[in-house]
């Protein structure tokens, strides 16, 4: 069912050969090739997303897919399984190191994603053997292989007890870059990102940041939120314009606006089925690219 | 001597005629006896007949008193069998006689008086239908029942006046049919209109979009966001009732006890609030001869249920064939009976158990797997029967203490007409089949009466694989569709309906 690397193995990730507590054997499930542990990043935070983190991941990892850095992260719900989803579909590599035997998919509910890895020509990863159960201090065993995996270490959102931050003091310990995305300062979720800073984390404010840490041309693709929406009238651009400076619901856009409910609906809709902007639960931001 | 008198049973909201027999028999041992499985109230009815008889300057046949209430095997509840009771014994003893057409109804009090008793306008609507031309009754429930055309409805004071009436001939002192408004089938007492509710605007759309269509509507937000101010409003821009839905309604609570003396037609909407540690069989409707429950109590109105994640789950799920069906099917004593339960739902509920979650500003406590638990608890066949599904987040501080907004919101007695005028279109359009409400149509009804512009069937196409909608949220975008348009008052529905209508597709789980 899965495959063993074994430390003396030409294949085993070199990076993760130098932490002081290297497994002895690695379990995978998918297809290792040679140098798919070359560029890896750990994309890890917040089991309890926001939309904000949503947006981070979005941006960010799709960039990294397309550049071909393999993205690294725990499998948990929240940011991390959102990182490995935006990965798989912009046809980037991945690998999710599990806190269990890689047989085993937890959270079960993620099964679809489990496949989706595998499918993607992703690879399960984990220092326990299979049938494994996940249990409490299989977790922080977990994040440090993540962190051993990688050259660089990305938080998006954790808060201050967040398992984000043990992932975030290995990389720091190992000598690995790490970097925080900074985010609202009132927000839980922010917590933790400060703390980070406090002890010496980089702030990393594009995705462009990272990929010149490592080394990695930009992929050529339009990454900003474009000026002026094509062809449409004053109105439209007007409700553009102000998404773009925050995300709103449609209640302060009637305040903004002057406008009528009824029209302002019908202008998100359009946006939004264009593509130019997003919403979710409520609130609308203009989209990047 | 043996008297025969028409009555009636309950069984859900409807009635059977039942037999009350009363036999008199001069022979054998002196004695009281009611038979045919009557209930503790039934077999009270004893020492109330004797004493009011009594005290009412009739002599008690020191005989052998033998009532049976026929058929036997259905087993009989309420107090109104003491009238026909207390008739057959005067039957025996003045030598009164009486026409076949007539019924009797009313509960006794010891002093000869009649009381006000649940269920009179079934029991007029029952005469009604089954040729019956008189119906004597308490002089309280004189409102309810007359409610009922072609019956001669005769209000009794007291046993006195029974007799005299059949002594004389003279009818009693008939009361003004005044018909006092009632809002019998109202829970929640509090009210608010659309006026005093700033901002909103969204919210107050969608709610007239479902008290146009009859839509079910689901608002989530954290506390103090406004979510139960603005299902108060709900009420008050209900469309009137018609007339038979009226009669459907006021006999629905007349049965149910939600009446009090001198109330006559329910002309409001009934709006029910039930709270969350209701038992699904109050919900649904239960007990021996049928209860109804809040869904049938709801009917032709509003069912409210604030804080939907904290209902017990059986009582949320036993809703789903309702909600599609319109009514409660059940069986008693071996006979199929349907309760009606045309509602509307209107939930509230926060999205985590400490309630702040998407709260712009107050942080949330719980971990993300107790936000994804208290999610899990609107389940799919739930949500897929809500057409609207609204996230209502509190309003910023410079909302509502704006000095500078002078305008007050608009008043729900606007709204109401809109409203109103939208039903009335529905009407006209749904005249050859048997639904009311856009919220009804049923896929095949959607495919004849949404026909949409060509820009509008563009739209919708692109929005079905932008958003990856399933053919459910692709009828329920339609009804909604639909219901906007009716508002608008335009026979197609275009793409500013359709744009509006994508805006409220379900999606209760992603937020931020």
């Amino acid at each position: 069912m899965c495959g063993e690397i074994s430390i003396t193995d030409s294949l085993y990730p070199v990076l993760l050969r130098q932490i002081p507590d290297p497994p002895k054997v690695l379990y995978y499930k998918g297809h290792i090739e040679a140098g798919i542990f070359e560029n890896c990043l750990a994309v890890v935070g917040s089991r309890k997303m926001s939309l904000y983190g949503k947006r981070v991941v979005e941006s960010f990892v799709s960039d990294f897919a397309h550049v071909g850095i393999t993205v690294v992260s725990g499998f948990m719900y929240g940011i991390d399984a959102l990182s490995h989803s935006v990965a798989v579909k912009n046809g980037g590599k991945t690998i999710a190191v599990l806190p269990c035997g890689v047989d085993i998919v937890y959270p079960s509910y993620q099964q679809d994603l489990y496949d989706s890895i595998l499918a993607s020509g992703g690879v399960l990863l984990s220092e326990l053997p299979c049938g494994f159960k996940a249990t409490n201090w299989t977790f922080p065993k977990r994040n440090r292989l993540v962190a051993g995996l990688a050259k660089a270490t990305l938080v998006i959102e954790a808060g201050a007890n967040s398992g984000s931050l043990i992932t975030a003091r290995f990389a720091l310990k190992y000598d690995s870059k790490l970097f925080v995305v900074p985010g609202d300062v009132f927000a839980e979720n922010s917590d933790g990102i400060y703390q980070l800073v406090r002890e010496g984390a980089s702030l990393a404010t594009t995705a462009c940041d990272i990929r010149s840490f490592l080394g990695v041309q930009a992929f050529d693709m339009s990454m900003d939120v474009t000026s002026t929406v094509v062809g449409a009238n004053i109105r439209v651009q007007e409700v553009y314009s102000l998404l773009k400076k925050q995300r709103m619901g449609l209640e302060e856009l009637v305040m903004c606006t002057s406008m009528s409910f009824v029209e302002l609906s019908s202008i998100i809709t359009q946006l939004e089925l264009t593509g130019y902007i997003v919403g979710s639960g409520g609130l609308y931001y203009a989209n990047k690219t | 001597m043996l008297t025969k008198l028409k009555s009636v049973a309950y069984l859900g909201v409807d009635c059977i005629g039942v037999d009350v027999e009363v036999n008199v028999a001069p022979r054998g041992m002196p004695c009281f006896d009611i038979v045919g499985l009557p209930n503790k109230e039934i077999a009270e009815s004893k020492q109330r007949v004797r004493t009011a008889l009594q005290n009412s300057g009739i002599v008690f046949p020191s005989k052998r008193i033998t009532v049976n209430l026929a058929p036997a095997d259905i087993p009989k509840e309420g107090s109104f069998y003491d009238l026909p009771i207390a008739v057959g014994i005067l039957a025996d003893s003045l030598g009164l006689t009486f026409s076949s057409k007539a019924l009797f109804f009313g509960e006794l009090s010891l002093d000869g008086s009649l009381r006000y008793t649940r269920g009179s306008l079934m029991l007029a609507l029952y005469a009604h239908d089954y040729g019956y031309d008189t119906v004597f009754l308490p002089d309280t429930c004189f409102e309810e029942a007359s409610a009922v055309k072609n019956v001669r409805i005769l209000p009794l004071r007291s046993l006195a006046d029974l007799i005299t009436f059949f002594k004389s001939g003279s009818v009693i002192g008939t009361p003004n049919r005044s018909h006092v408004r009632t809002d019998a089938g109202h829970t929640d007492s509090r009210r608010s209109d659309f006026s005093s509710i700033l901002g909103h605007s969204v919210a107050k759309r969608c709610l007239e979009i479902a008290a146009a269509g009859g839509h079910s509507l689901l608002m989530v937000g954290p506390p103090g966001s406004g979510k139960t101010l603005l299902a108060q409003s709900f009420p008050s821009i209900l469309p009137p009732m018609t007339d038979t839905e009226c009669i459907e309604v006021t006999k629905i609570h007349s049965v149910s006890g939600n009446f009090s003396a001198g109330q006559s037609l329910m002309t409001a909407r009934p709006f029910r609030t039930p709270n969350h540690t209701i038992t699904h069989i109050g919900m649904i409707g239960g007990g021996v001869n049928l209860y109804p429950g809040e869904v049938t109590l709801a009917h032709r109105g509003v069912l409210f249920l604030d804080e939907l994640a904290e209902f017990p789950r059986n009582v949320i799920e036993a809703l789903r064939l309702p909600l599609e069906a319109g009514e409660v099917t059940t069986n008693r004593h071996g006979k199929t009976l349907r309760l009606p339960a045309q509602f509307t739902l209107l939930a509230a509920s926060n999205l985590c158990p400490c309630g702040y979650y998407g709260h712009p500003t107050i942080r949330c406590v719980c971990t993300a797997n107790q936000v994804n638990l208290y999610k899990k608890k609107f389940s799919g066949p739930i949500l897929d029967r809500i057409d609207l599904c609204i996230n209502v987040l509190p309003l910023k501080t410079s909302e509502y203490t704006d000095s500078t907004i002078k305008t007050l919101p608009e008043s729900s007695q606007e709204v109401q007409k809109r409203v109103t005028v939208a039903r009335h279109v529905q009407q006209e359009r749904f005249k050859k089949s048997n639904i009311v409400t856009n919220s009804e149509m049923k896929n095949d009804d959607i495919k004849r009466y949404c026909s949409l512009n060509n820009s509008a069937q563009h739209m919708l196409t692109q929005a079905v694989s932008k958003y990856n909608l399933s053919t459910r949220a692709y009828f329920k975008i339609l009804r909604i569709a639909r219901t906007i348009s009716d508002l608008d008052l335009c026979v197609d529905i275009g793409e500013k309906h359709l744009s509006e209508a994508l805006q409220y597709r379900n999606n209760p789980t992603v937020v931020s």
